[in-house]
């Protein structure tokens, strides 16, 4: 899918010719001329070796600054041309394009920075010139080895894979759509929804969760560029941008629209199970469907509890049951990816402020199940039958941690991070629990609260009057969880309040809610199917949190929502349509030129030894095993370097940045002073 | 060619340790075919030359001098310039001569140490005046005169111009004979645009049958605490074997034994820097995921310069010498 493009013709000069280069200074309308003696530049560079030309203008980005470029190029026979200037960030392309104008190869030129490095950095006027001298021989002594190279051009499938169905991968998946590309979504579980279909009243606006879900499914469900498979497991995956291929594995449902009376066919199953939707609060049936008005509106059995007895198909009188369903595997060809993976809450440890000691220690999310008038308690705040007559939040757990405080988790860490939603979530909850049940008193054991997001704080406000009791602890001493001796209530909590100067509080409570923080699934698949670049906080990481906040380092991949870190709702829709916008943009555009510096194998000096393979991060080398080299597939190579430098033979070059180049332009840099000499020098 | 319309052949040692003149007899009786088109005009090791026989050669009158050993004194250095104004071709012969080879690895020390461990402090030493070499010495009879010992160890490359260099430690006889056979042909032997003859284009792992299971290093090992898998990939089972980063020609021989590469051929094509090149590889192949883990790995390793440079310390970049 990948073929070179003519930029410019073959008029560079081949090894061997000495090549014609032409050195144009800047003066940066005094940027640079205030500082740097421009003149002196050029007059000092027209004396090295193959400076055919070096001359000076007002600036070089202007009309008149490209066309002195272009006509010089062709007056003197240019084959290299040299700008020193502004950052290449700024006008390298601009130059570029000049060089090309003029019939020259576009990369047969180099940019050097004497402004930001030089100008604006150095005050000394002759130490000014002197380094912007240096620079500009450095570039010119890169220059006269580079080679002519063409872009590469990567046409783009018109269709893109969206892999999550939570609100991220719902949002996405109709932004996408909407603009006429065609979409595959993909969900691991039966169910689309995601976490927001578990939650119960969302912030800021305390809509009910399910009032945004169901909508926003329903537009997904109902637009027919989208094909939506759920129970689809990761298989494999190949190809690059524009061209991948991914195939999933459909999971079987054991039931399918045919059938025709769900509920009875539910009510049917003898296996009863933990309810996962509803958090353990619950329990449900081996075929189930999570809440009224899910999608698809139809059951899924779950083989790991179902017996298989056959009651439901008796229920079904045969239709649209099929309890030896095989999994089946479809291969989904897309131009560009969305990512959209999700993330999980914090499972405390047993015993982590008494969680799993004590049935009256809770979970935010269980809270939230527990609040909801569909869920397990029909809304009610009671445990263990009881009614609640006072409830604690505890804050930060599984955030926030510190070394040598918590408790490392399976995988060695801890979390050092703010979880970001968790402490508006608390106050959201804690003001219902006010407002539907006054009398209940609240406590909130905090060690910091950030309701940062905008409107957030304003539910901090509104617990305040409510008259939540508000007790900051010291992350270096956190509270215990015990049981209440006293025996009137099932638990005290012990603790330090500093907002008291640290007096000693023993807090008697019903219920305990631990705001559990959010932590990154499990995507060691989906990480090594496509080579996606990973945090320290094992969240994906984008290329750049401001500049290209939604991209994957390999090129097609974006990231929607808290695949990417802890997101709010709001959050995670804003990045997912930021998401879809890109992936809409790459798919509309129907090809795309990439910068040719990419990494090329010497076959005749690669033995083979397969190290490259080992840390290319795009999995875009190849071993030929009868040639028994290594191969290079130019449209998945970034030119990020890693295999150049691992290459223990050298037989990889990048290209634009060969060895020969870059020894010539430090050279030049160094002013000649090998190491070797060094060492004759002291014998 | 001289005279007798046969070629004139030389031979020297300097920093080594013998290994290479007995190499070059392992030939074996192709030494008949040899001697049959080329005289010995100087191998101090096997004929009764002397240096002012050789002074007094006109320019140019050895066709090939093959020279052995690194150059770690005075002395050595005069002969190698001697040597390559006789010689119409100079050969580094051995991996001392082409990249320092064993005796390099001095280089880690300043003379001042090494003199101490030669002299001083090594326990087998017997010399109660704490007498040490000068190069320059009085006495009863005259000023005595030896030859002056260098802070480091070169390479003949670095004193004087080498038309071509035969690595090894010590070159293998095929790759000698090979090597013999093409400049004694006249023709320009087939090198890799650095002129090293006897040897392949590629590394050692292009003639390794040890095939890649494209696992990771979960640990490294040293030979006597594992029995190496036969087929599988030395470096993978976790033996610091340097053949992706040593130069070819070798067959493998130590690999194909279960013994991982040491190194003797030194740098691959293309690189310098055998050392660094090596460690740029396994960076990449370790089973480790935390920074912690890769460096508990890194600290197993014994004796890094000796494992990584143990014979390219001359031409290396790790000049550590130079910091006395």
């Amino acid at each position: 899918m990948s073929e070179t493009v003519q930029a410019g013709d073959h008029k560079a000069s081949v090894d061997g010719d000495q090549p014609r280069v032409g050195v144009f200074v800047c003066r940066c309308g005094g940027n640079i001329s205030d500082i740097v003696d421009v003149d002196a530049v050029a007059r000092r560079l027209s004396d090295v070796r193959g400076v055919v030309c070096a001359t000076t203008h007002q600036f070089f980005c202007s009309d008149p600054g490209q066309a002195l470029i272009e006509q010089s190029i062709k007056e003197h026979n240019l084959d290299r041309v040299v700008v020193a200037a502004c950052s290449p960030s700024l006008h390298e392309i601009t130059f570029r394009r000049a060089v090309a104008r003029a019939g020259l190869n576009q990369y047969l030129f180099e940019h050097a920075n004497i402004r930001e490095q030089v100008s604006w950095v150095i005050t000394d006027k002759s130490a000014a010139t002197d380094k912007a001298e240096r620079l500009v021989r450095a570039a010119v002594a890169r220059t006269r080895r580079l080679a002519p190279l063409q872009k590469r051009r990567i046409h783009i499938r018109p269709s893109v894979l969206v892999i999550g169905g939570g609100v991220a991968g719902l949002t996405a998946a109709r932004d996408l759509a909407a603009r006429g590309i065609h979409v595959t979504l993909i969900e691991s579980s039966p169910f689309l929804g995601g976490r927001l279909a578990q939650l119960h009243r969302i912030f800021p606006t305390g809509q009910r969760a399910r009032d945004v879900v169901t909508p926003l499914i329903e537009e997904v469900a109902s637009n027919p560029n989208i094909v939506i498979h759920t129970n689809a497991e990761l298989e494999r995956a190949s190809g690059f941008i524009g061209d991948f291929h991914t195939v999933v594995r459909i999971m079987p449902r054991g039931v399918s629209e045919a059938c025709t009376n769900p509920q009875e066919v539910i009510d049917s199953c003898p296996e009863e199970t933990v309810d996962g939707f509803n958090l353990g609060l619950a329990k449900r049936k081996a075929i189930y469907m999570p809440y009224a008005g899910c999608y698809p509106p139809v059951p899924a059995i779950d083989w790991r509890s179902c017996t298989k007895c056959g009651a439901c198909f008796e229920a079904a009188a045969g239709k649209g049951i099929d309890l030896d369903e095989k999994p089946r595997e479809v291969m989904i060809a897309a131009g560009a990816i969305v990512i959209a993976a999700g993330l999980n809450t914090y499972a405390p440890r047993h015993g982590e402020y008494g969680y799993g000691q004590f049935q009256e220690v809770v979970t935010l999310a269980q809270l939230n199940r527990m609040l909801d008038p569909t869920g397990p308690t029909a809304g009610k705040l009671t445990v263990n039958g009881r009614s609640v007559r006072r409830v604690g939040f505890m804050h930060c757990v599984g955030s926030l941690q510190h070394e040598g405080i918590h408790k490392p988790m399976r995988d060695g860490r801890i979390n050092q991070y703010c979880s970001r939603v968790c402490c508006t979530t608390t106050m959201h909850a804690a003001e219902e629990i006010k407002d539907r049940f006054p009398g209940v008193q609240v406590y909130d054991f905090h060690e910091d609260i950030r309701t940062y997001g905008r409107r957030h704080e304003s539910y901090y406000d509104h617990v305040c009057q409510q008259g939540v009791a508000f007790i900051r602890f010291d992350p270096l001493r956190p509270p215990t969880v015990e049981a209440d001796t006293k025996g009137e209530f099932p638990l005290v909590v012990k603790t330090t309040d500093r907002l008291t100067f640290g007096e000693e509080l023993e807090v008697p409570l019903d219920l305990l809610v631990l705001a559990t923080g959010l932590v990154a699934r499990d995507m060691s698949k989906l990480v090594d199917l496509y080579r996606c670049s990973v945090g320290a906080d094992r969240f994906l990481l984008e290329v750049h949190p401001k500049l290209r906040p939604v991209e994957l380092a390999a090129f097609g991949l974006f990231l929607a929502g808290s695949v990417q870190g802890p997101m709010d709702i709001a959050e995670s829709t804003a990045a997912a349509a930021a998401a879809a916008s890109k992936a809409s943009a790459l798919i509309k555009a129907g090809q795309i030129e990439l910068d040719p510096f990419v990494a090329r194998v010497d076959e005749h000096h690669c033995s083979g030894c397969k190290v490259c393979l080992y840390v290319c991060p795009f999995t875009a080398i190849e071993r030929n095993d009868s040639t028994k080299t290594a191969r290079v597939n130019e449209a998945l190579c970034t030119g990020c370097g890693t295999c150049v430098a691992s290459c223990p033979c050298n037989a990889i070059q990048q290209q634009g940045f060969e060895d020969s180049q870059v020894e010539s332009e430090l050279m030049a840099l160094l002013a000649g002073k090998p190491p070797a000499e060094e060492l004759l020098a002291a014998v | 060619m001289n005279g007798n319309g046969k070629l004139k052949i030389g031979m020297y040692w300097a920093s080594s340790c013998g290994g290479c003149d007995i190499s070059l007899l392992e030939i074996g009786d192709k030494i008949l075919d040899l001697i049959q088109i080329a005289d010995v005009a100087f191998w101090p090791c096997a004929a009764d030359f002397k240096y002012q026989t050789v002074a007094g050669y006109p320019d140019g009158y050895m066709d090939i001098c093959f020279f052995n050993g690194g150059v770690r004194n005075s002395e050595q250095e005069e002969v190698a310039r001697l040597l390559r104004k006789k010689s119409k071709l100079l050969v580094a012969y051995g991996t001392c001569a082409s990249d320092g080879g064993i005796p390099a690895l001095a280089n880690m020390n300043s003379v001042a140490e090494i003199f101490d461990a030669a002299y001083h402090s090594n326990p087998s030493i017997d010399n109660p005046n704490g007498i040490e070499p000068r190069p320059h010495v009085e006495t009863a009879v005259g000023t005595l005169e030896i030859p002056t010992f260098y802070p480091a160890v070169l390479n003949l490359g670095q004193i004087v111009h080498a038309d071509f260099a035969i690595p090894g430690c010590p070159p293998q006889a095929e790759d000698v004979w090979e090597a013999i056979g093409a400049l004694v042909s006249g023709a320009t032997p087939q090198h890799n645009g650095d002129r090293r003859i006897g040897c392949t284009s590629r590394s050692v792992c292009d003639e390794c049958v040890r095939e890649k299971k494209m696992t990771r290093i979960a640990a490294f090992r040293r030979h006597h605490m594992f029995r190496p898998e036969p087929g599988w990939c030395l470096l993978e089972q976790g033996a610091m074997c340097l053949g992706p980063a040593t130069r070819g020609g070798c067959g493998a021989l130590c690999p194909q034994a279960g013994m991982r590469c040491e190194g003797c051929y030194g740098p691959a094509p293309g690189a310098t820097d055998q050392g660094s090149a090596m460690i740029g590889a396994i960076g990449g192949m370790l089973e480790a995921t935390t920074e912690k883990r890769a460096q508990e790995m890194v600290d197993e390793i014994v004796d890094p310069p000796g494992t990584f440079y143990r014979f390219s310390m001359a031409t290396g970049n790790l000049k550590v010498a130079q910091k006395h």
